[in-house]
Parts: C-alpha cells; structure tokens; sequence
C-alpha cells in the first residue's frame, strides 16, 4: 500500500516572500523572472522560479522570455507543503538561487526525478529536482541540487540500497544549494590556425575584454598551453641634453644638505637597528 | 612602523643613478642597508636602458649594476593606471599607475614638467617627490 509523507511546511522557506516570479506553463516561461528581496531579510533565497503547472514527465522544453530563455527537462510532481496560494494542481513549487543569480538573463537546465515507491516499506518518494546547470552571463554554475534532504555522511550511491532506503524514507526538508563550480564558457571557444599562422579570436572574446583592432596582445607559452595577454603598450621617450639637466637638477644636493640628508637617514638605520 | 619605506623610480631616475651622483649613491646605500625597498616598472627599465644605450653607453656597467638594487613590476592596464590617467599626461600614467599598485609610499621622479603638479599634493596615498627633496625630508611617511 503506498502511503504519501507530508511536510508540514514549505521546505523552502519561501512563503515569506513567496510572490511567484516566473511560471512555466507548457514549459514556456510567459513573465521574466524577476529579483525578489524580502523585507528584513538580508541574505534571503532571492529568485525564484516556480513551475505551476504540468509538466510532462522527463519532458524537455525551451521557452523564451522577454528577457532570457529557460530550458528544462522535468518530471510532475505534487504540491505537499500546501503553502502556496497560488498553487493548484501538480506543480513544483519554488526553485530558489541564490541573490546573484538572475533567471531573467540565465540559461536554466534542471532535472527532476519520478516520484519512487520504496520497494521495502511501500512509501513513496519525493522526487528530486537537479538543476543540471545554470548559465548566467557567460558563466555556468554547475550542480545545484534541489530535493530531499541528504544526510552528512550519507551514501549517495544507488547502489548502496540500505543507505538508499534510509534516505527515502527520511521525513526531511528539502536542501537547495548551488555548489558554485564555475566553468566559463568562454574557456571553450575555438580558434583555428590558417595557413599563415594566424587565428582569429572569437568575437565574444574580443568583446568581452574590450578588443579592437590594432590592439597588441602579449604571448606567452605555458607548458602546453599559449597564454595570450593584452599588452599595456607604454611610450619610450628619448631624453634630451636639456630634459636630462632637469633630471639632474631635483637630484642635485649641496654637501650640506647631503650632510643633512644622511644624517636624517642614517638615525633612523640606527634606530632600526 | 613596518618594513622599509617603498619607493618607486621614474625611468629617469634609473638613468641619472647610472650617470652617479653623491644623492643617488646615498640612495642606493640605504637600500642596501634596508632602509628603502626600490622598486620600478618594466616599461621604466625599458626608457631607461634605451637612453644609456644612446646618450652614454659607457655607463652600462653601472646601469646594469643598479638594476640588481631594484625589483622590476609589470605594466597593467588596471584600476591604479585608471586612477593615473586622471592626474598625469597619458604617456606617464604607467609610472603612477604602477607605483600606485606596488604600495609604493614614495614616486621618485625626475620629471618637474609631467610631475612637478603632484610634488605639493599630499592626497594621493604616496609621496611624489626629487630625489633631492626625498632624501631630505627622510623617511617619513604619508
């Protein structure tokens, strides 16, 4: 007989604020994803985006917003907190990132597991919601779970049935991290080399340091790898006779103030001593 | 008070420690005591080697013998030069930039024409100064 475990509250904490930013309706995300900063709150969970709606199983879809596009491939599953007021039916409730994180411009890729009937005790278990990836920027952060709770210390292996049996059915909250391992997208771009050994550098790259044509770039090898560097280009001036005497002239010490000068410095040297 | 003051040198001065002088010969003693730590660009190094190679190219020897006083810092376009261009002519902002990014709590500098503004500014987070005035005013610190 399967039984269904229900959470008291919303795992995510995110009633408080819990203003529904962007929907995913037939996996089309209709409003941008907006930042939300709850009042008194000053590291609050500030971004959310909520799936309301059904979502064919392991489906994947894209959608483009006014302001980004998300992409996801998602399972159903149903509502337990029962805190959300503008919730109804199967759905997911919230997803929350991190403050510095704005779905409105980011690529979102997430996954989320069927809901399991733990073949030992018969209760059914809450699905987990991986985000795959979340490309911000340029910039991809990598691995954010959303899900049940694990443990510390907890076996995460499948096949390590009891540790897997322990964890279903473990009346917990949900954990939602980002594991911020950074990947930038850009370390990814080609360039090839023609006949006559140049390369072309990608135009994002170009853009996103600022590079323009006529600009001179440093190279570098570093083992296997070429460094390319954009150079500070500096100007050489060549003294002339009458610039080098006024060079000369800020040095130039009678040997009084000589004498002056060297015993100011020379009763500090002893007191350093 | 901690460490050696850091001053920072104007190609210019490179040049004229080459040339010799009793101000630079005291200056390079007290760096050898301790007493400062020198520090230059390495676009400073550059003018500086460019302009013993043609106006007296036999004081090498003594040019490269200074060298071995001074620790040489790279050239970057970053926050500090950003900051220099708003005080010196384009074709210096490396220098200040770089003493600036170093930590340098004194610019040593030559140059009365592109720096002399600075000499009398006490604001700037180092002292821009002659050599002359440097080692007279001794090791104080902004």
């Amino acid at each position: 007989m399967k039984t269904r475990r229900h959470y008291p509250e919303c795992p995510l904490a995110c009633c408080p604020n819990g203003v529904v930013q962007g929907s995913v309706l037939q996996g089309m995300v209709r409003t941008p994803v907006k930042r939300v900063s709850g009042a008194g709150q000053s590291q609050p969970v500030a971004s959310f985006l909520t799936v309301n709606s059904v979502i064919r199983r392991r489906a994947s879809f894209s959608g483009r917003s006014r302001s980004g596009s998300v992409r996801a491939s998602a399972a159903s599953r149903r509502c337990r907190c029962g805190s959300h007021r503008n919730l109804g039916g199967e759905h997911l409730p919230a997803l929350a990132f991190p403050q510095d994180h704005h779905l409105g411009r980011s690529q979102v890729q997430l996954s989320i597991s069927d809901s399991e009937v733990d073949p030992v005790c018969g209760v059914e278990v809450d699905p987990v919601a991986t985000i795959e990836s979340i490309e911000h920027e340029g910039v991809t952060c990598l691995g954010a779970r959303w899900g049940p709770a694990r443990a510390p210390g907890e076996a995460s292996s499948r096949t390590n049935a009891r540790a897997d049996h322990q964890r279903k059915c473990r009346p917990i909250g949900y954990s939602a991290s980002l594991q911020c391992g950074y990947t930038d997208s850009m370390s990814e771009a080609m360039a090839q080399i023609s006949r006559r050994g140049t390369i072309t550098l990608p135009a994002e790259v170009r853009k996103r340091l600022g590079l323009e044509e006529g600009d001179v770039l440093t190279v570098r090898l570093s083992g296997r790898s070429i460094v390319l560097t954009p150079a500070v280009l500096t100007p050489i001036e060549l003294y002339s006779d009458e610039r080098i005497a006024e060079f000369e002239q800020g040095a130039r010490l009678t040997e009084h103030e000589l004498a002056a000068a060297q015993r100011a410095w020379g009763s500090t040297r002893r007191r350093s001593r | 008070m901690s460490g050696p003051l850091i001053v920072f040198l104007d190609a210019n001065i490179i040049l004229s420690a080459a040339l010799g002088g009793p101000a630079f010969e005291l200056l390079l003693r007290l760096a050898n005591e301790g007493g400062v730590r020198l520090v230059t660009g390495y676009s400073c190094v550059v003018e500086a080697s460019r302009n013993v190679q043609r106006k007296r190219p036999d004081r090498q020897q003594a040019f490269g013998g200074i060298l071995t006083s001074l620790s040489i810092e790279q050239d970057e376009a970053d926050e500090h030069a950003e900051w220099a261009t708003q005080l010196v002519h384009p074709d210096d902002v490396h220098v200040l930039g770089a003493a600036r990014r170093v930590g340098a709590q004194v610019l040593i500098t030559g140059d009365l024409t592109q720096f002399g503004h600075l000499m009398k500014r006490g604001d700037l987070g180092l002292r821009v100064r002659t050599l002359g005035a440097f080692l007279l005013e001794g090791p104080s610190r902004p």
